[in-house]
Parts: C-alpha cells; sequence; structure tokens
C-alpha cells in the first residue's frame, strides 16, 4: 500500500520539462500581452496629443483668421524685391477700424500674442490673454503683390496647420 | 494490481492537463487581445460618430432657435429638452440690447449633449419687430461669422449691419482723419514714438513698418 502510495504522488505530479514547457509559453505570451499593452498606451497618449494640438492649431487659426479677413491690408510680411514669397513670425496689418495690429510668436512660452498698436495718438497694447497656445512654429507668409492673401503655418506638437486669408477690405 | 492498471495512464494524464493548460494560456490571451483591438477601434468609432451626432444636432437646434425667433418669441428663454429626432438639445436665449430701429439682440446658446459629448453653439441674432405679423426678420451671425445670406432690401437691414460695425467705423474715420490732416513727418514721428512701448520682437523691424506706414499714409 505504501509503495501504491508513492507512485501515485510520483505520477500525479509534472515533470520538469512539463513546468519549463510551461513557463516558457506563459513567458512569452505575458511578453507578448505586456508589449501590446504598452503600445496600446503610448498610441492613447499619442492620439491624445493629437487631438490637443489640433486643438491649440484651430483656436489660433480662428482667432486669427476672424480679424485678418476684414482687415485692411498687410503691411508686414510682404514680397521681396524679386516677387518672391516671404515668411516672418509676426505679422503687422491695418485692422478693420484702420488701427495697427501685430501677432507674433513668443517661441519661449509656445503663445502666439496680439499687439494693438493706434494708427494716431496712444500707446501700444498688448492682450492680456494670447489668442494662441501650444504652438512651436510660426510662419506668415506673402503671397502676392497687393498685399492682401497671407498664409498662416501652424505647428504644435509635431502637427501642421496650414490657413489661407483673403483680406476682404480695402 | 491496481498499480499496474494506473501506470500507463499517468504520463498521458499529465500530458493532457499540460496540453489543456497550454491551450488555455495562448488561447486566452489572443483572445482578450484580439477583443480589446477590436475593442477600441469601434469604441473611437463610436467616439467619432457620437462627436458628428452632437454637432449635427447642435446645428440644427441653432436652426431651430432662429426659427423660434423668426416666430416671434422674445425675451430671455431658456428651452431645455428640445428634440432633433431623438436627440435632445438645450436652447438659451439671451438678450443683449437693442439696436437702432429697435430690434432686439440676442446671444442663441444652443447645447447638444450626447453620452461625454458636448457641443455648444453660439449665434448672434438682430430680432426685428413684426411688421404686421410673425415671421419675423431675423439677422444671424452664427459662430464663424458667417452671415445669412439675406436680400438687403430694407434700409433697415443695411443700417443695422452698419450698427454692428458702427463702433469701428467710426474709429476707422477716427484713423483716416488723423492720417489726412497729419504732415508726414508728424505721422512719422508719431508711429516711430511708439517703438519703445512695443514688445520685444516688434521692436526690430519696427523702423521699416514705420516707413510702409508712412509711404502708404493717406492725404488730403
Amino acid at each position: 500500500m505504501s509503495r501504491l502510495f508513492k507512485n501515485y504522488r510520483k505520477r500525479a505530479a509534472f515533470t520538469m520539462v512539463e513546468i519549463m514547457v510551461g513557463a516558457t509559453i506563459l513567458a512569452v505570451i505575458g511578453g507578448m500581452v505586456a508589449h501590446w499593452f504598452v503600445m496600446q498606451r503610448q498610441y492613447q497618449s499619442r492620439i491624445l496629443a493629437i487631438s490637443d494640438a489640433q486643438q491649440n492649431i484651430r483656436q489660433a487659426s480662428w482667432n486669427m483668421i476672424q480679424e485678418l479677413r476684414t482687415a485692411r491690408n498687410l503691411i508686414y510680411p510682404r514680397l521681396n524685391a524679386d516677387k518672391s514669397i516671404r515668411s516672418d513670425t509676426k505679422t503687422i496689418f491695418k485692422n478693420f477700424a484702420g488701427d495697427i495690429v501685430c501677432y507674433f510668436h513668443d517661441a519661449a512660452t509656445g503663445q502666439i500674442r496680439r499687439c494693438l498698436v493706434p494708427n494716431g495718438p496712444g500707446v501700444p497694447v498688448v492682450d492680456k490673454k494670447p489668442i494662441g497656445s501650444g504652438i512651436d512654429k510660426v510662419a506668415f507668409t506673402a503671397h502676392d503683390v497687393g498685399n492682401r492673401l497671407i498664409g498662416i503655418y501652424l505647428e504644435s506638437s509635431g502637427t501642421v496647420g496650414l490657413e489661407s486669408v483673403y483680406l476682404l477690405n480695402e | 494490481m491496481l498499480t499496474e492498471l494506473r501506470q500507463p495512464e499517468a504520463p498521458r494524464k499529465g500530458v493532457a492537463m499540460v496540453m489543456v493548460i497550454g491551450l488555455v494560456a495562448i488561447m486566452m490571451p489572443i483572445i482578450f487581445m484580439l477583443s480589446r483591438i477590436g475593442g477600441s477601434q469601434t469604441q473611437l468609432a463610436v467616439k467619432y460618430h457620437e462627436n458628428l451626432v452632437a454637432e449635427t444636432v447642435a446645428f440644427s437646434g441653432s436652426n431651430a432657435g432662429l426659427s423660434r425667433l423668426q416666430g416671434n418669441i422674445r425675451g430671455y428663454q431658456d428651452l431645455p429638452d428640445e428634440t432633433s429626432g431623438e436627440d435632445k438639445f438645450s436652447l438659451n436665449l439671451r438678450p443683449t440690447g437693442a439696436g437702432f430701429f429697435g430690434q432686439t439682440m440676442y446671444f442663441l446658446l444652443t447645447r447638444a449633449r450626447i453620452k461625454t459629448h458636448n457641443y455648444i453653439m453660439m449665434a448672434e441674432a438682430e430680432q426685428f419687430k413684426p411688421e404686421p405679423a410673425p415671421p419675423v426678420l431675423v439677422i444671424s451671425r452664427d459662430y464663424w461669422n458667417t452671415v445669412e445670406p439675406y436680400e438687403i432690401s430694407l434700409m433697415a437691414d443695411v443700417l443695422s449691419m452698419q450698427n454692428y460695425r458702427g463702433m469701428e467705423l467710426l474709429r476707422l474715420e477716427e484713423t483716416r482723419t488723423f492720417e489726412r490732416k497729419s504732415t508726414e513727418q508728424q505721422y512719422k514721428s508719431e508711429m516711430s514714438g511708439k517703438k519703445s512701448s512695443l514688445p520685444a520682437p516688434l521692436q526690430t523691424d519696427w523702423d521699416a513698418m514705420v516707413t510702409a506706414l508712412v509711404s502708404e499714409k493717406l492725404s488730403e
């Protein structure tokens, strides 16, 4: 009886090879699943970052386009002497009311700021709130001889936005 | 006897157990992984769909609000639980003042909510008095400042548009007058004097800007 019990106990256990095979399979699968989870997290973070960047770009574009399309003419940038296009991180134009408005990019804070310069007596005032935030790069590009067409390139966290505005008023 | 009978079964049982455990260990994570992949993409699609529906309902709601204004609804109105199909939206009409012709100016706020997606639209509207009965003339501007197409057949329309831009037109007259009345030297001096008050990024090119401004200055 004692021998029988001993043999039974011995046979009921897994062999070392079986355990090693099982452990290896589990380790491989565990690794795959862990890798997949990490990839998913990275994917989600990336999607959120793109979404935020697009939001920043849309907001900044909208704020600028609202004023630019009813503006009167561009002061800066303008085409080069050889009529080639010209870009800069700031733009200056006369708004609907004839005052001078400047948009400029503050690279240190990633903000686009607006400064209103009275076309007459008065002191320039920079708006308290930025018109764009989280913007890494900005380029305002002059496109036409008449100084009525301006391109706006915005870059935020690797996402880019490109707008073109035609100034409606003389 | 018992020992002899059980001996050949034991290795098969062990192998079978390992195979079952192995299969479960392989299949379960794979099924889980596949379900998650399918699930996340489906969730994303559903979210986009909800977002679009919320946006569409808000647009419909905004138009519904403008129709209410044309139907002569007046004053502050808080109208929750309006529906577009099966989806609810809420309207909020806030009077903001009166125009030259006694027309009431409004902010029309429309909110549509589908699960976690909120879409809020704001439109500006000018509601004229019914002459003699509804529909009332309503001029609206949506979030993108698009003016609803309408025929300018009444002097009131034209003047109300001017009223909207009235402040800026008055300011335009001031700036133009300043340019015309100033000599080139006076204008240049005034504009150059602002350089020290400008933010640093604008100061560098300001002299060139002033030159451009002076060259395009209006004259009498």
